[in-house]
């Protein structure tokens, strides 16, 4: 017979369907059934049954009882590589259910794994990793010793895969493997493998099993890993970008034509169409940019400046957000940068979807309030009064009407005046149903020792005409501090602060407060009286107004008094509070570790996992190291002394690190119980 | 690292989830809360419910619409969900908070995003229904692009030569017999993006120069902003390996582009719009109309450019793999006073004391007479509460579309076919407002403060005037002819805007 012949007749038994054919997928089949299928003598029929099988089991059936089938029909088509998938999936996600089986198809799995074809070798290695460990851990020390050797890249790149998951389950094991790890550790040149074998070593305790810390590593092997960047594929790039990026040049100090020569090869993918790449040759070049001169012809700067604005370009919004929540952490720590960004990049588009909006707002703050003078403040205004009609939302419009209000307070008084008053007639003419935001940016530029100014003459009327309809508590306080401050000039004033003190019960405890004090201000002792004997108060504002009436009693001088008020002024945003303020600490850690989640939630690492997490982490490790040996009351205790940290490390989310705020609250109610102590 | 990534409804009803890594905090569980994370971003509560009962009733939560990510981050118990929506569908990748400070979130997301594109190609469109009906292939791209959390291979070309698996509507496999199926020598090479052996009869490239246009324009017609996003999209049908160069007429915009960048420092630096008294004689500018009015803010090759080439001397060189792709990106900003708006539109928007909403449009083109626009849209945002709708126009149709990401928004669309050079065309709009109270009032005049955004396309016309001056084809052994097409087209971008 010719070969023609041959094919022609393995055709026909393939295709022509004299046989059974397996139902499709909306026919009702039963499990007996299936297995007479799946023992057909026709190989089409039997791989039809495998592919229903899988359908069934996908859907949630329980196919288990199938497995003795299954598995005979891994010996009997050994080159139909499909096939060879729909069983490996089918034996992986029953390897858990039915462990007894395993030892039937380890032989075959062993066999795959000698197989010339590197396609059929690395599935055999991969699926027998994703059993389950205990089983077969005894039989993988061969396959992945040889295919650490093998001289198909492609089978090298998924044995350091497979080393990887035996270095988290079983050091004992991976330390028989390691010698051979070792050797190539060296002497790998194809690129991705060596990616792979980087993305071990950032995972692996270099110390210990390769007797030098990573960045002597990389300082041994970085001309090859700078020379293969041009030959890598996307992924590998990403990894041996990012460990440069995590080279420690104080341990191990690069020569200066070195560090020129790693920036001017990572400079090009600055222009790369993946943006991952762009973030992770930013990281290089972060990590080297102090040690760059700037006299040296890199244009280091512009360089960066252009890779950040690309990505703020990108279509995807995700990484845009990233980015943004990385830009704060990177202007804090390079406020050279500021000079190179153009604030038009960071405007908001219609089409940004709203948390994009917020973290875009959050960056504009940032350039703006650090860097006033340099930008086109007019332009910056017109494109937060842009903002207003963006978003239905209201907390969105807040924060856009508190980022006016903020700069405001930023804005000089003789120099911007007119700016000033054009803020002030948007506020309130434009803005509708925010009276509460408004009305709290409005009266808190007024200190109570200011001057009645030209910004006030607007604001009045406004705020006369506007108090009644507040509705938060805050709002009100603002209200009744700001009214207080310029009486003067208030015809009504007193109809006002009659109605207000009528109602004085439902009011919350803020604008209580703020009342009383109005009332020690204006020396309207009479009255004080009367709401002090009033029983409409908290036990907080009323130890405060106890320790009040002792003050008045003991002291005639209003200047003495006003003194302690102070400490209790409503909490106003004064210029500085604006400026946000990171401990150096976690400033750093975050720089080294951009695009983590830590850097784009700000919090740390290992002090924010939750307690269920830290157990589990603890756990892991034990099992993993037998000398991290920690009791569980141990944890317990660290998990107690957590929750009451994180309480305190909360931020609030307009992104203002709220530690300094508790802080000075906190510290503000001591002052007074010492008082009290006192009195 | 990630340690799962899965796939579930809008809703975050799991259909397919693979795991990569086992990790102690990465468990079943945390794909079963899915829905319930969802739900909390969406209203903004969170509920002190125990967390492990996992009985969950969203039965009864069907009404909600969970209609946008307000947050692509979402936290619960130290795993952390990166969130993308990918047509019907939400791509949900999980990672630990144990491996921290090796996790790049920026990795993931791109990740992510690729192996969407992947299955998308794969499948035909990536939908709920098509991944349903093909998870095997699913299963099987998904272990090859990503290992233990690795990402790995997500070139498309490259998995079609060995991912094969049969699966009714998938597109033609590899004409090879099934035994020899094995991964392509290229994958871990240096040129991984093209095979070996390529053969056309007869070679070709055809060359697509795509411009879109964002613009703000405000009520009384001028250019508030504008940029210029272009790319050159390559179909190539070359045989062999060639090296290939291509050659721009670009007024040493792209290829040159260091003096523009300097100008535009300079520019920010001193904020100041004279330009022209700026000089040029130190760089290569050999152009005598300087001021194109244009700065090339960004450029972006594709993995198959010699970077290093374009950084040194500025040429573009590179060995095209098979078949489409996207050579280059550029974005260009332009000074307001270069750019002319090519498609004005002033929108008038009369709210009747709640009970009657007019709207006139007035569309106007203005751009050369022998130019067409085609497919011209011009959305107009209004609420989703009127009723008996009458317009009046001249040309075109009009209809009313609802907003995908906002059930309380609806459009009106005024659709022209074509719209010639010079032309001047207008549309009265009349809905009746049933409800009159105050939020339907607040939202109505929120909704007349939105610009209404236009798109439309211009065949034959780039914008920033660039051009392809030469395509040069090497191919050192088999040494062909080629025939290089050009094409030109300029389109709206996603923001061209006209605000009232």
């Amino acid at each position: 017979m010719g070969p023609f012949d041959k094919k022609l007749k393995k055709f026909l038994s393939n295709s022509i369907r004299t046989a059974p054919k397996v139902p499709s997928v909306n026919d009702k089949l039963d499990i007996n059934s299936l297995r007479d299928y799946l023992s057909s003598k026709y190989p089409q029929t039997r791989k039809d049954a495998v592919r229903r099988v899988i359908e069934q089991m996908t859907l949630g059936k329980d196919m288990s009882i199938l497995f003795p089938d299954i598995v005979k029909n891994m010996g009997i088509n050994n080159d139909d590589i499909e096939l060879k998938k729909l069983i490996y999936l089918f034996i992986i996600n029953y390897s858990l259910v039915k462990p007894e089986f395993m030892i039937l198809v380890i032989n075959s799995f062993l066999q795959d794994t000698l197989s010339d074809n590197p396609l059929i070798k690395c599935m055999a290695l991969k699926t027998m990793c994703m059993l389950p460990m205990s089983m077969i851990i005894e039989y993988l020390e061969e396959p992945i010793t040889n295919g650490l050797l093998s001289d198909n890249a492609y089978v090298r790149k998924t044995s350091i895969i497979c080393l990887i998951k035996i270095y988290n389950y079983d050091l004992i094991m991976f330390e028989k493997i390691c010698p051979t790890f070792l050797n190539i550790i060296y002497t790998e040149d194809n690129s991705m493998v060596l990616g792979n074998i980087l993305h071990f070593l950032m995972e692996l305790d270099c110390e210990k099993y390769i007797n030098m810390s990573f960045t002597q590593y990389l300082n041994q092997n970085l001309e090859k890993l700078i020379n293969i960047l041009p030959e890598c594929n996307e992924w590998s790039r990403i990894s041996v970008l990012n460990c440069i990026s995590k080279y420690n040049n104080k341990t191990y100090p690069l020569s200066n034509s070195q560090i020129v020569l790693l920036v001017n090869k990572v400079t090009p993918f600055l222009q790369h169409i993946n943006p991952s790449i762009i973030m992770s040759s930013l990281k290089v070049l972060f990590n080297f940019v102090t040690y760059i001169e700037d006299d040296s012809g890199i244009k280091i700067w512009e360089k960066l400046s252009m890779g950040i604005i690309s990505i703020s370009n990108n279509p995807s919004f995700e990484l845009q957000y990233i980015l943004m929540k990385n830009l704060k952490i990177i202007l804090k720590k390079l406020p050279k940068l500021y000079k190179y960004l153009d604030l038009k990049n960071f405007y908001l588009k219609l089409n940004d979807p709203i948390y994009l909006k917020f973290a875009k707002l959050e960056i504009l703050d940032e350039m703006i309030v650090n860097n006033l003078t340099s930008y086109n403040l007019k332009s910056i205004v017109s494109e937060y009064k842009d903002y207003c009609n963006l978003e239905f939302n209201n907390e969105f419009i807040q924060t856009i009407i508190n980022k006016l209000g903020n700069l405001m307070l930023l804005l000089d008084d003789n120099k911007y005046i007119d700016l000033k008053l054009d803020i002030i007639q948007f506020l309130t003419e434009e803005i509708n149903y925010q009276n509460d935001a408004v009305m709290i940016n409005l009266c808190k530029k007024i200190s109570f020792n200011e001057k009645y100014s030209d910004c006030d003459k607007i604001i009045l009327p406004w705020v006369l005409s506007n108090w009644e309809s507040l509705l938060t508590d805050k709002s009100k306080a603002f209200f009744v501090n700001y009214i207080v401050s310029v009486h003067s000039e208030v015809s009504n004033f007193n109809i006002i602060l009659n109605s207000l003190l009528e109602n004085i019960a439902d009011e919350g405890p803020e604008t209580q407060l703020m009342l009383i004090q109005a009332m020690i201000r204006l020396e309207n002792i009479d009255i004080l009286n009367k709401i002090f004997k009033s029983n409409v108060f908290s036990i907080d504002i009323k130890e405060l107004i106890t320790f009040y009436q002792r003050l008045l009693e003991t002291s005639n001088s209003k200047e003495e008094i006003l003194k302690f008020l102070n400490l209790h002024q409503v909490q106003s945003d004064s210029k500085n509070n604006i400026r946000d303020v990171i401990p150096e600490h976690k400033l750093n850690y975050w720089f080294h570790n951009l695009g983590t989640l830590s850097s784009i939630t700000y919090k740390d690492s290992l002090d924010d996992i939750p307690p269920r997490a830290k157990i589990l982490y603890y756990q892991n490790n034990k099992t993993h190291n037998e000398e991290a040996d920690i009791d569980l009351a141990t944890v317990n205790d660290m998990i107690q002394r957590e929750s009451n940290e994180m309480n305190l490390l909360e931020f609030e989310d307009t992104g203002n690190f709220g530690i300094n705020e508790n802080k000075s609250t906190s510290s503000g109610k001591d002052a007074f119980d010492d008082l009290l102590g006192l009195f | 690292m990630l340690s799962n990534i899965t796939f579930c409804d809008l809703k975050g009803k799991c259909v397919l989830t693979r795991k990569y890594r086992n990790d102690p905090l990465v468990t079943n569980q945390s794909v079963d809360i899915i829905p319930k994370l969802l739900l909390e971003n969406c209203t903004g509560k969170t509920t002190d419910g125990d967390y492990n009962s996992s009985a969950f009733d969203f039965e009864s939560e069907d009404d909600i619409n969970l209609h946008a990510i307000t947050n692509p981050i979402l936290e619960h118990e130290g795993v952390h969900y990166l969130l993308i929506k990918f047509n019907d569908l939400l791509a949900v990748a999980l990672c630990s908070s144990l491996n921290d400070n090796r996790m790049d979130a920026f990795e993931e997301f791109q990740f992510l995003r690729e192996a969407c594109e992947v299955l998308d190609t794969y499948l035909h469109t990536l939908t709920l229904k098509s991944l349903r009906e093909n998870f095997i292939i699913a299963y099987e791209l998904l272990d090859e692009m990503c290992d233990f959390g690795v990402p790995q291979i997500t070139d498309i070309k490259m998995l079609k030569n060995y991912i094969t698996q049969t699966n009714r509507k998938i597109l033609k496999p590899v004409e090879k017999r099934k035994d020899n199926l094995r991964p392509p020598e290229q994958i871990t090479g240096s040129i991984n993006w093209r095979n070996t052996g390529i053969k056309y009869k007869k070679n070709e490239a055809f060359l697509d120069v795509l411009e879109k246009v964002n613009m703000s324009i405000d009520s009384s017609g001028k250019v508030q902003n504008s940029e210029i996003i272009g790319q050159i999209n390559i179909r190539s049908r070359l045989s062999g390996m060639p090296d290939v160069k291509v050659g721009l007429d670009d007024k040493g915009l792209i290829t040159g582009n260091q003096m523009f960048i300097k100008k535009q420092r300079n520019e920010s630096l001193n904020n100041q719009d004279s330009v022209d008294d700026m000089d040029y004689e130190d760089t290569s500018g050999s152009y005598p109309d300087k001021d194109t009015g244009m700065v090339l803010e960004d450029l972006k090759f594709h993995q198959c450019v010699k970077l290093s080439n374009y950084e040194n001397n500025k040429t573009i060189t590179f060995i095209p793999p098979d078949g489409n792709f996207t050579l280059m990106q550029y974005r260009l900003n332009c000074s307001s006073k270069m750019l002319k708006p090519l498609i004005l539109c002033d929108t008038q928007y009369d709210l009747h004391e709640g009970s009657r909403l007019q709207i006139i449009v007035r569309l106007k083109s203005n751009y050369k007479k022998q130019s067409v626009a085609n497919n011209v849209l011009v959305y107009v945002p209004v609420a989703n509460e009127y009723d008996t709708p009458t317009f009046k126009h001249n040309h075109g149709k009009v209809k009313m579309i609802a907003d995908e990401n906002d059930s309380t928004k609806m459009y009106m669309v005024w659709k022209l076919k074509n719209l010639a050079g010079g032309k001047d065309y207008g549309l009265v709009a009349e809905l009746q407002l049933s409800s009159t109270t105050t939020t339907s009032k607040k939202r109505n005049e929120y909704l007349s403060k939105l610009p209404t955004r236009i798109e439309f396309q211009i065949p034959y016309y780039t914008t920033s005037g660039i051009q392809v001056k030469y395509l040069n084809v090497n191919e050192p052994q088999l040494g062909y002819k080629t025939y290089p097409w050009v094409r030109y087209i300029t389109e709206s971008g996603d923001n061209y805007v006209v605000k009232k």
